[in-house]
């Protein structure tokens, strides 16, 4: 019997998802109308690398009241905060201040957190208020992720932490810190490693800026000395803490943000373009248009309850490739303002080293392309 | 049957066709191009199960042409026109596949379904490739080690497999939007661009047994040389180079 014998009558088109989605649309209308409204009214000027180097409590705190912070672990998933994080990069807005806890330390907290600590902390983060910076990077420890050194020792009702952060960026004015410490040692270095959030009010607490080649900057090194964190202030198990931050790498790995630094520039180029640079635009079109796919399939892998960490390395590689591409071509087309064009140069020797070099990813996404050979 | 099944029996009795007429026959007499069709003059089923049954049986270095059957088309392709499959096998491409020149390009929806079809022709390519690349770098040992343990190696097999995601993605947007003919494009022209990324990455691992017919690396790479031609992407990307930003952003957003 052929196909076409077999299989006449037993398929239906498929609907599924299709209510969803429309109210995914609607979103989306009203992200974009809020956006332009807060344009209009000069709330914010757009600008590349918006979410690193865009920072602004009191936009973060507008958002806050809009109850757009948050929105994984309120009700709605990675789905919806793809779509409202693919609109505020579009635009170019400063969404750096609340950036870290919104997107990877609030959705840690939520699953892995102690219920007093949830009860501290998330309602501030919703409302902009909370504002974390990471503790990951070291001195000697920065690919090499687990080899940090930092200590944490039992005391009484918590930890004291000794040691040193770096590339920790927005310390300085960060109200909280999340830090991977060791808690344990002599083993395997994947072990004895613990999670912890941390007050950056705390005793023992410096944070000091270092500037980088565009001023001030974002960057600054920390240094614990002694600084206490209560036992509900660990994040999930003590010495669990390479597992769970792997997992939490998917998140910061995973969104649009590794593919729109640089689209305020990219929209000035689609306005600037003429005849003679349709073909080079057009590429980067074509490309951005797979490129945002399969940010929206990482996001709803993450729905899912999976934390793709091979999808949303190859999704970061490839990203940040098209982020200095977009710089590149923008150069060649007449009438893209210069200023536009230098913000985005300075900020694009970053692109492909924060949250895991292209090389270290090159090395995760082989992994997974070889796992699935078998 | 569930669409896997179907994918899996299209391979099976594509493999054990002769030849290409042999192919063409199979492939006109199975039906699956019906896919996508309404009931009753087709098989009900949606386009994107139709560009399964295509992914796969192109992953697995086969030629049919279940595109052309479902929308047959001629293209402008570096100023000629070309009518893939068509009837008269003029000529052959540079995997075996017949091709003939037409009078009158298509265009319309016609053209949209061919292109996203097609478009789902060179993403099971780039699978297919990049999957043997995979697991021909994590087994064929030197130095005393796989070679895929050298970073310079993995560094290829992830880009092989970036790009083929990547076209997979492109199609996932062209099938969310599958009237607009501009997000059919954008999925073509950035599926021909992994063709050639994948196809040079392939040979590049697998140094000089991939060229070998007994390897077989060559029944993928060869299609996937002619596949991205169809048209070319300097063809395709001026297309979509002066829409806007609004235009731009909305390509694929569809199914939203």
């Amino acid at each position: 019997m052929t196909f076409r014998a077999e299989r006449r009558g037993t398929f239906r088109a498929e609907r599924r998802g299709t209510f969803r989605a429309e109210r995914r649309g609607a979103f989306r209308a009203e992200v974009r109308d809020q956006i332009a409204k807060w344009r209009r009214d000069g709330v914010f000027e757009p600008r590349s690398d918006s979410w690193l180097t865009g920072y602004d409590e009191d936009f973060s705190r507008r958002l806050g009241a809009r109850g757009w912070i948050g929105l994984t672990w309120r009700g709605r998933g990675f789905a919806d905060r793809f779509v409202l994080t693919e609109e505020l990069l579009r635009a170019g807005a400063p969404v750096a201040a609340h950036w870290i806890a919104d997107r990877q330390i609030g959705p840690a907290i939520a699953r892995l957190g102690s219920a007093a600590l949830k009860q501290a902390l998330l309602p501030g983060i919703e409302a902009g208020d909370v504002r974390f910076c990471l503790g990951m990077s070291e001195p000697d420890a920065g690919s090499d992720l687990a080899s940090v050194r930092t200590r944490a020792v039992r005391t009484d009702g918590g930890w004291l932490l000794d040691g040193q952060k770096v590339w920790s960026s927005h310390a300085h004015r960060a109200t909280h810190a999340y830090v991977l410490a060791r808690t344990s040692t002599g083993e395997h270095k994947h072990r004895g490693l613990t999670e912890f959030v941390l007050d950056m009010s705390a005793p023992g607490v410096t944070a000091r800026q270092i500037p980088d080649m565009r001023g001030p900057g974002h960057f600054c090194e920390v240094f614990f000395d002694g600084a206490f964190v209560p036992d509900s202030a660990v994040l999930g198990s003590v010495g669990d803490g390479w597992g769970q931050v792997t997992g939490q790498l998917a998140f910061e790995r995973g969104g649009p943000e590794r593919v729109l630094s640089t689209y305020p520039l990219l929209a000035l180029t689609l306005a600037a373009a003429g005849p003679a640079d349709a073909g080079r635009v057009g590429e980067l079109v074509a490309r951005l248009t797979a490129l945002r796919r399969l940010g929206k399939q990482v996001a709803a892998r993450m729905d899912a309850g999976e934390a793709p960490i091979g999808a949303a390395a190859t999704l970061k590689m490839l990203g940040n490739r098209f982020e200095v591409d977009v710089i590149e071509v923008a150069r060649s087309v007449p009438g893209v303002p210069r200023a536009a064009i230098d913000d985005a140069v300075l900020a694009a020797p970053g692109f492909s080293l924060r949250g895991g070099t292209t090389e270290v990813l090159g090395v995760v996404i082989a992994r997974e392309a070889m796992g699935a050979v078998g | 049957m569930s669409m896997p099944d179907v994918e899996e029996a299209a391979v099976k009795v594509l493999g054990g066709a002769a030849d290409m007429r042999d192919a063409a026959r199979i492939t006109a007499e199975q039906g699956w191009h019906l896919l996508g069709v309404p009931e009753p003059e087709g098989a009900g089923g949606t386009l994107a199960d139709l560009t399964g049954v295509v992914r796969a049986v192109s992953a697995a270095g086969l030629s049919s042409p279940l595109p052309e059957l479902h929308a047959p088309v001629v293209l402008s392709v570096r100023g000629q026109l070309i009518a893939p499959w068509g009837p008269a096998w003029e000529n052959v491409n540079l995997a075996g596949e017949p091709y003939d020149i037409g009078d009158a390009p298509s265009s319309g929806a016609v053209l949209t379904r061919w292109r996203i079809l097609h478009a789902a022709r060179l993403v099971g390519g780039c699978q297919g490739a990049a999957a043997r690349t995979a697991a021909y770098a994590a087994t064929r040992v030197q130095f005393g080690r796989p070679i895929a343990r050298f970073q310079a190696v993995s560094a290829l097999v992830a880009e092989a497999h970036a790009q083929a995601v990547l076209a997979a993605a492109g199609l996932e947007a062209a099938l969310a939007d599958p009237e607009d003919d501009l997000v059919a494009v954008a999925a073509l022209a950035t599926a021909s661009r992994a063709g050639t990324a994948v196809a040079r990455v392939a040979h590049q691992v697998h140094g000089a047994i991939g060229v070998t017919q007994e390897m077989g690396l060559e029944r993928l790479t060869r299609r996937l040389w002619a596949w991205r031609d169809l048209p070319g992407e300097a063809e395709l990307e001026p297309l979509l180079g002066l829409l806007g930003e609004e235009r731009a952003w909305d390509l694929g957003a569809g199914d939203e």
